[in-house]
Order: structure tokens, then C-alpha cells, then sequence
């Protein structure tokens, strides 16, 4: 894959990714994976989009198993997408040809996208962790509290809902922020 | 070490009688309607900066014994402790290792957010900390946390017309770049 090739897809990702990372109605949406390396270079993903390993040669792509909620890809653009459909459908021609046609037990895609949405990208099963969802304990406000009402009402909107991939949720927060303010540019 | 989810721990209380209030921390309040501070940050760039800290520090301050949680509860608890107060809906990305404050419907400028949340993570880290406006798309605000020489750098990118991801991306770990 040429660097133009790489740089286009990096791009290409960020942006879908960027739009189509659906907010989640609570407090974390975590992407421990969320950038990988790419030949020397840093290719955001997302939990809720795409997983791109680092074999860009073998063109080993994987799609979280996330890929195409109905709700998140309408969010990219149609130019996006098709952009990405035909550098997803070039990737996977290469890997098919790189390692012999699928097995025929090959469960079918997870997801159906829906019809409205326009061409998207083709589910690829992949050795992905599952996302693991959680909700956590709803907040109330304790018995005889003198509360603001809408506070109240506020609150159990808030309804905080956990999303994270893999042991960074068990990670210290002290160093995810240490790790963030050791960047450079 | 075993800790508690985040709950509500007191709440906006007003005391008629003393025509007082007090936060949720318990701490004498004053409401600000919001129209109001927007305009007080808009004719005050740098005071409101300074106060935006302020109130993000004495929120940090609390927050000083979960810093060492692990991540699910630490967002949770500031997740909590901003809904609270009225901050919107947060929640935080990693993108490779960089840190964002993610705001879902903010209602204050952002800048004023992200000399907030600078202050939350300072006090609360006891780290030097800055956060960064990535800029708002579909209601949707980002404030990368980073150091503040970082901080700078990707401002003048922003500035100069990179996009924040391209920003992202081109940040690189100490010594690996």
C-alpha cells in the first residue's frame, strides 16, 4: 500500500471515525486501541467504528463488532462512505487473495446495514475483544435531601452508562492522564 | 482497594429563611443564570478563564482522592460531580494515549470549558494540565488534555487550519518520535 494510500485511509478514518463515534447517553466511551500503529504512524479508531491492525501489507483489517449500527455510519457523508466502502472492499480483496477464499462455515456478517445509509463497508469477523457494557447504579438523590427540583429530573437522565474495551477500564485513571500529558508533538 | 460508584452525596439546597444556598458539596452557592455568564465570559476573555479555573479547581479538589481510581469510576465520578453542577453530559476518549474530555450539549463557551476542566484536572491530579478546545461538531466538544507545552502547539495548529484530528495524530510519545 502506497504512503498516499495510507495517508488517504488515515485521514479517511479519522473523519468517519470522528463523526460516526456515537455519543453514548453516559460517562465513558473508551477506545483503549484507539490508535495503532500503522506503518510508523498513529491511525485513530474507534470502539465503535474501526480496528485497523498494523499489517497494512497483509492488509489484516479488522472491523469492531460494532461496525455499522444503523444510528452511527449515516453520520459520516455519502462521499465518506464510498470512499471508505472502496478502500475496505480493495483491503479485503487483498486479504481474500492473500489467504485463500473464506471457509465455508464463515458465519455471515453481524450487521446489516440499512438500506437507506447508502454503500458501507463489508463486516470483516475479526479476533476482536467484546465490548463489554455495563450499567452502573443510577444516582438519586438521597431521602430528605432539599433538592432543586430539575436537579432531581437532571439526574436521572443522566442514567451513566459504562462502555470499555479490553483492561483499560480497570486501568488507573492517574495513568491514562499521565500517559496523555506525556505526548509530545 | 473497594470504591463506591458515584451517588449523590447532598444536593442543590436552598434555605429560605437565610435566602442562602449551598452547592452539592455543601459549599454557599450563588446562581448564575447562564445567559448571564455567557455574556461575562464574552466581554471578559481572561477573568472569566480565571474563574472557569477556580470553579473547576474547587470541583478538582474533591476529586483528589479518586484520581487514582480506576478509570470506569474516576469518569463516573466526574461525569457525576459536572451533571451536577450543570457542566452537561461528559465523558472521555482515548485516541492512541491521548486524553479528551468529550461535552455532549454544552451550554458554556468553550474556551470557559476548557479552562475548567484544565482546573478539575489540576487540582484533582496535582499535575500541571491543560486542556485544549478541539472544537464542536454536532453538539458534540472535545478538549484534548495535555501538557501545557503540548497545549500551545496544538492551539497554533488549530489555528493555522489542521484539523484536531490531524493534531492528534501527530502527537507521539516522549522519546519516540
Amino acid at each position: 500500500m502506497s504512503t498516499e494510500r495510507i495517508a488517504a485511509l488515515e485521514t479517511l478514518l479519522l473523519r468517519v471515525v470522528a463523526r460516526g463515534a456515537e455519543p453514548r447517553n453516559g460517562v465513558a466511551s473508551v477506545t483503549p486501541e484507539a490508535a495503532l500503529p500503522l506503518e510508523g504512524r498513529m491511525v485513530a479508531a474507534s470502539s465503535h467504528l474501526v480496528v485497523m491492525d498494523d499489517d497494512v501489507e497483509g492488509l489484516d483489517i479488522n472491523l469492531v463488532d460494532d461496525l455499522p449500527s444503523s444510528t452511527s455510519l449515516p453520520v459520516a457523508d455519502q462521499h465518506d462512505m464510498m470512499m471508505f466502502d472502496d478502500l475496505m472492499s480493495e483491503s479485503a480483496s487483498r486479504l481474500i487473495a492473500s489467504e485463500g477464499p473464506p471457509a465455508a462455515e464463515e458465519p455471515p456478517p453481524r450487521h446489516t446495514p440499512p438500506p437507506e445509509s447508502g454503500p458501507l463497508p463489508t463486516p470483516i469477523e475479526g479476533d476482536l475483544e467484546p465490548i463489554e457494557v455495563e450499567e452502573a447504579t443510577s444516582t438519586r438523590p438521597r431521602d430528605g435531601a432539599r433538592e432543586v427540583e430539575h436537579v432531581e429530573a437532571d439526574l436521572r437522565a443522566f442514567a451513566p452508562r459504562i462502555e470499555l474495551r479490553g483492561s483499560l477500564q480497570k486501568t488507573r485513571f492517574a495513568d491514562v492522564l499521565d500517559a496523555s500529558l506525556a505526548l509530545v508533538c | 482497594m473497594q470504591h463506591a460508584r458515584f451517588e449523590l452525596q447532598g444536593t442543590l439546597a436552598v434555605d429560605l429563611g437565610k435566602g442562602a444556598l449551598t452547592d452539592p458539596g455543601g459549599a454557599p452557592g450563588w446562581l448564575v443564570p447562564l445567559d448571564v455568564l455567557r455574556k461575562f465570559v464574552a466581554a471578559n476573555e481572561g477573568a472569566a478563564s480565571v474563574l472557569a479555573e477556580l470553579v473547576g479547581a474547587q470541583l478538582g479538589e474533591k476529586l483528589v482522592t479518586r484520581i487514582a481510581l480506576e478509570t470506569d469510576l474516576f469518569v463516573e465520578h466526574l461525569a457525576g460531580e459536572c451533571a451536577v453542577r450543570g457542566y452537561g453530559n461528559i465523558s472521555l476518549e482515548r485516541w492512541g494515549d491521548a486524553l479528551i474530555v468529550r461535552v455532549t450539549e454544552a451550554q458554556l463557551p468553550s474556551a470557559f470549558l476548557a479552562a475548567f476542566f484544565s482546573g478539575v484536572l489540576m487540582a484533582a491530579s496535582q499535575r500541571d494540565v491543560r486542556c485544549v478546545s478541539l472544537g464542536e461538531e454536532n453538539r458534540v466538544s472535545r478538549y484534548l488534555v495535555c501538557a501545557p507545552s503540548v497545549a500551545s502547539q496544538v492551539t497554533s495548529k488549530l489555528q493555522a487550519g489542521e484539523s484536531w484530528q490531524q493534531a492528534i495524530v501527530a502527537l507521539s510519545k516522549r522519546g519516540s518520535a
